[in-house]
């Protein structure tokens, strides 16, 4: 398990990171979502021992990351912009990482290599940002490690060798145990991959919760109301987090159960009411939106 | 050994060979071509000059082994090799810091801080320590080969195989601690500049700032040079290429010893810097922050620093471009120079500050520093413009030295030969060859001669400080065994009996003539030399049969006579050269000496007259042909009139063959060919020259001799006033 518990981390005078405290369970998938500049990266440099806090712990199994060569031979960080060795090709890098990494499988990465159609002998440097993130998720893969930290790998994938990752990971996780945390934009896809997701925004952790729990806790509601008095009625008690006005139409997004909300609507007047599923994405806007984060105000303002 | 393992070793050279292979196999082949074309061309360059001039087989040999000393030993100018490699390799290894995807990629992998940063300096030291070891046994066995090897070769090699390794040591530590307090390369660069030269440009210009501000700054003053390592670098070089004279040195072990006893302190210096330097950059690296990557310097305390330190060097640096605009001295030079100091201290206080911001709209931060570094930089004016430390009147107390001694720059009285490829001339100059000998005790004496210096100072407008008096240099031996140099100012209506006191002494006498230097092994090099004796009027040669006799004589005349009177009287007759060579299969020298004589030298007189070559008809009129007076300034009169407001304008010249007013202008002509250390100037009216022709019949060997003479003060003949100045 990986622990972070109230983390700091400032550059210069601009707060990254700001008591951030979360948990990596073994063998799920955690999916670090956020706004920009919300401090992910910093987070999960943090995590794979990159930086080093300025205040607070971040811990694998109870044992600090920072400057620990025992604990970072079960971690692997793929950064958004990754590095190679000058002038090497796929297979310097992969006798590079079995240098490094105890439990590098160069025969697992082989393999890979053909499956994803990578030429093993081209330069690195003629490669393209897509092909790049390939190589470096093979790399990681194949590292054997016990937790892969992913800073937007999946961004600028195709959808194709998203797929394909997605199932080596789902493998990996099945055979050895493999806990990936991944930072994305991407929510549509973290969503099909998560099981977990921390949401981050300026440095702060709006929440960290099973994705399940998170679908269940909020609702998005279509209705039209009789009244007002019905509408004010619906509402009171819970905690509107967005309330959009068509008309008469009016789409509420709220937190609480399915069950609860239901039971609030149907004890009121309405010329009908119906409770749509939240994606992740709708929820990531949500929760953002309640703590001010909202683009439509700036383009609108 | 596994697949496994051997496996991961392969990975590991793999690893090794990505990183560096191609940095490496540049530094090796260049390193070869320079060495091997060195060792070729420098072998191939002493043999045919061994040919061509006629030199045995065996100094040919030794000429070849010291061809290659100087391309792979003390003197060797590849050494330039080790500082850039320094440099590059350092950077090599530890650029990473200036970059986040690096930085992502290194620090997150299953290694420690300590263990990262051991490796790639231990990484960048054996890889430089196998080229340079490639190299010199390329070198050697290319001497080999050549037939040019000799033990004390191999030894030399050796000791300066550790020697450059201590340089590049010092360099790459110096280097990586220009790293670890900088964000990116453009700074760290800087920074490893920085680091080599703050000292030494400091202390350089404080002694510069000396020389400008005090009058009694002395040039014998050993300016030394701490944490300098590119500066010990050419000094080791200096010194051990001073060993060997001039070019024709053998390489023995007593000239090995003498390299590494010259340049020991050097050395020493070099390793402290740069171990210092790495004591300095591991503190660095433990406090230093990844995500410092891309910031110029990292560390707020060594912003102050270097802010601190280079806008106070560039304050003095624009003050010292001034001076040297304006070198002739007025008395707004000084406030000129001060106000250069301080606009070259605000202006880069200002650019530092903007190249630290990476913002020029924040050139105003850290005006507490700015303020530091511009009170320095008036202190340090200050100090100097007025002296507070008293450098110009120091002189120390009485116990507080042994001796002294006194330098003063002289034309006669030394011996300058060679022998068998080891110089005898003076391996510093004069005045440290006096230094090493001269150790004078009449500290009373020395002490009225300070205070004469000190009262004519305090007189005498600075410009002016030359023309009445001599300047002399003096050291004194302090207690401690550090020597004190001073310039002093002895007018020239000095005292003379204070001035025989010190100058007509045993000790003076005998330290300042090398007559007195035991030179009794090299007697066969004086036995049938070539001798002459050359006065106003001819040379005589003659050839000398018994030097010894001549150096008893010689020495006991000097020993009799020699005064501050005497000289400054200037009883001068003319002046004794001995010289001889040998240029044989057995042997090599050259030697050639020259010994003043005045009247007062009877026993030496006397032995010249006994070998045939004295001759005291010089000034006899008879034998002149013409004289011809050139008056440099018609129209006036030096007399009374001050030279430096005259404009220079054309001479006129008259020639004379009448007798009588030949032997008018004679009477009172002193000649100006044989200057002694305290030739009094100031009798002698500098307005006219005399140019004295010789009749022909006195030509020895076709050498035509015309002799140049000065008036005395006030006795100028007044038919040469008359026709010069019309």
């Amino acid at each position: 398990m990986i622990e972070a518990v109230m983390l700091e981390k400032s550059f210069d005078n601009i707060k990254a990171v700001h008591q951030v405290s979360l948990s990596v369970k073994d063998g799920e998938v955690f999916g670090l979502i956020g706004t920009n500049g919300a401090g992910k990266s910093t987070l999960l440099r943090m995590m794979s021992g990159v930086l080093k806090p300025d205040s607070g712990t971040v811990c694998m199994d109870h044992f600090p990351i920072y400057d620990n060569a025992e604990v970072k031979k079960n971690l692997f960080f793929i950064s958004d912009d990754a590095y190679f060795m000058p002038n090497s090709n796929s297979d310097d890098m992969s006798r590079y990482y079995a240098s490094v990494y105890d439990s590098f499988d160069l025969l697992k990465f082989n393999k890979l290599i053909v499956g994803f159609g990578i030429d093993r002998n081209r330069k690195i440097s003629s490669f393209s940002k897509g092909m790049k993130k390939q190589l470096s998720i093979l790399l990681g893969i194949s590292s054997n490690t016990k937790y892969l930290l992913c800073d937007e790998t999946f961004d600028g994938l195709d959808p194709v060798v998203r797929q394909g990752v997605k199932s080596l990971f789902a493998a990996e996780m099945a055979d050895r145990g493999l806990t990936p945390v991944i930072a994305s934009h991407n929510l549509r896809e973290l969503e099909d991959i998560c099981d977990h997701v921390g949401l981050l925004h300026q440095g702060g952790i709006l929440l960290s919760e099973d994705i399940e729990n998170m679908k269940l806790n909020v609702q998005k509601i279509q209705c039209v109301f009789e009244s007002k008095e019905d509408e004010e009625a619906a509402l009171e008690g819970l905690e509107v987090m967005i309330h959009d006005t068509r008309g008469r139409l009016h789409t509420i997004t709220v937190r609480g159960t399915r069950e609860e909300i239901e039971s609030r609507f149907r004890a009121v007047n309405t010329v009908f009411f119906e409770i749509l599923a939240l994606t992740l994405e709708e929820i990531f806007i949500s929760e953002t939106e309640v703590v001010g984060y909202d683009i439509r105000k700036f383009i609108l303002d | 050994m596994t697949s496994e393992n051997s496996s991961l070793i392969k990975s590991k050279k793999k690893a090794y060979k990505i990183r560096f292979a191609p940095l490496t196999i540049v530094s090796l082949i260049t390193m070869l071509l320079f060495y091997v074309s060195a060792v070729i061309v420098l072998v191939n360059r002493a043999y045919m000059y061994g040919v061509n001039s006629l030199q045995s087989p065996e100094a040919i040999h030794m000429e070849q082994i010291n061809a290659i000393s100087k391309v792979i030993g003390f003197r060797q100018v590849g050494i330039v090799f080790a500082v850039v490699l320094a440099f590059v390799f350092a950077l090599s290894e530890f650029n990473y810091l200036f970059s986040q995807k690096q930085l992502d990629f290194f620090v997150s992998q299953p290694t420690s801080n300590k263990k990262r940063f051991i490796t790639r300096y231990v990484d960048g030291i054996a890889t430089f320590t196998f080229l340079y070891l490639i190299v010199v046994a390329v070198t050697l066995i290319l001497a080999a080969i050549f037939g040019t090897f000799s033990r004390v070769l191999l030894l030399e090699v050796l000791c300066a195989f550790v020697y450059v390794l201590v340089v590049y040591l010092a360099f790459y530590n110096i280097t990586i601690l220009g790293i670890m307090l900088s964000g990116n390369l453009f700074t760290a660069i800087i920074m490893s500049i920085f680091w080599q030269f703050v000292f030494s440009v400091g202390a350089a210009l404080l002694s510069f700032y000396r020389e400008i501000f005090f009058i009694t700054y002395s040039f014998l003053t050993n300016e030394s040079y701490f944490f300098s390592p590119a500066v010990d670098v050419i000094h080791v070089i200096e010194k051990c290429t001073g060993v060997f004279g001039y070019d024709t040195g053998r390489l023995t072990m007593n000239n090995l010893k003498s390299m590494i006893c010259s340049s020991w302190i050097n050395v020493l210096d070099i390793a402290i810097t740069g171990l210092i330097a790495l004591f300095f950059a591991v503190m660095a690296y433990k406090k230093r922050k990844n995500e410092w990557a891309g910031k110029t310097i990292c560390f707020p305390i060594v912003q102050k620093i270097v802010k601190l330190s280079l806008s106070i060097i560039s304050g003095l640096l624009l003050g010292l471009i001034i001076y040297y605009i304006y070198s002739e001295y007025n008395s707004s030079r000084n406030y000129m120079i001060f106000a250069a100091m301080v606009i070259g201290c605000i202006l880069s206080a200002f650019i530092i500050e903007v190249y630290i911001q990476a913002d020029f709209k924040l050139f105003y931060k850290g005006i507490f520093g700015n303020i530091i570094a511009l009170a320095a930089v008036v202190f340090i004016f200050f100090s100097l413009n007025n002296d507070i430390f008293g450098y110009d009147s120091y002189v120390p107390d009485e116990n507080a030295y042994s001796s002294y001694f006194i330098v003063r720059s002289s034309t006669y009285g030394y011996m300058d030969y060679f022998n068998n490829y080891r110089s005898f001339s003076y391996d510093d100059g004069r005045a440290r060859d006096l230094e090493k000998r001269m150790f004078l005790t009449d500290k009373d004496a020395m002490k009225e001669l300070a205070d004469y210096s000190s009262e004519y100072v305090k007189n005498t407008n600075r410009e002016k400080l030359y023309e009445n008096a001599w300047s002399v240099q003096v050291g004194y031996r302090l207690n401690s065994g550090r020597i004190v140099y001073r310039t002093l100012f002895i007018p020239y209506d000095v005292d003379a009996a204070l001035m025989d006191r010190i100058i007509g002494s045993k000790e003076y006498i005998t330290s300042y003539y090398d007559v007195f230097k035991d030179f009794s092994t090299e007697q066969e090099m004086f036995t049938q030399a070539d001798c002459s004796f050359t006065t106003d009027a001819e040379m005589i040669y003659g050839v000398m049969d018994d030097y010894e006799a001549f150096k008893l004589v010689y020495q006991q005349d000097v020993l009799q006579n020699y005064s501050y009177t005497m000289v400054n009287n200037n009883d001068f007759v003319g002046i004794f050269e001995i010289s001889n060579y040998e240029y044989s299969d057995d042997d090599y020298y050259y030697v050639d000496v020259s010994y003043p004589i005045y009247s007062t030298y009877t026993n030496t007189i006397e032995y010249l007259q006994s070998i045939g070559v004295y001759n005291d008809s010089a000034r006899d009129v008879d034998n002149i042909k013409s004289i011809t007076v050139e008056n440099y300034y018609p129209g006036h009169d030096l007399e009374v009139e001050d030279e430096s407001t005259l404009e220079y304008e054309n001479s006129k010249s008259v020639e004379y063959t009448d007798m009588e007013q030949i032997s008018e202008i004679m009477e009172h002509a002193v000649s100006a060919n044989f200057v002694s250390d305290w030739f009094p100037y100031d009798k002698f009216n500098n307005q006219y020259g005399i140019n004295v022709q010789y009749d022909d019949a006195h030509k020895e060997n076709d050498t035509y001799i015309s002799s140049y003479f000065f008036f005395e003060k006030g006795c100028v003949p007044d038919f040469v006033v008359k026709d010069t100045n019309n």
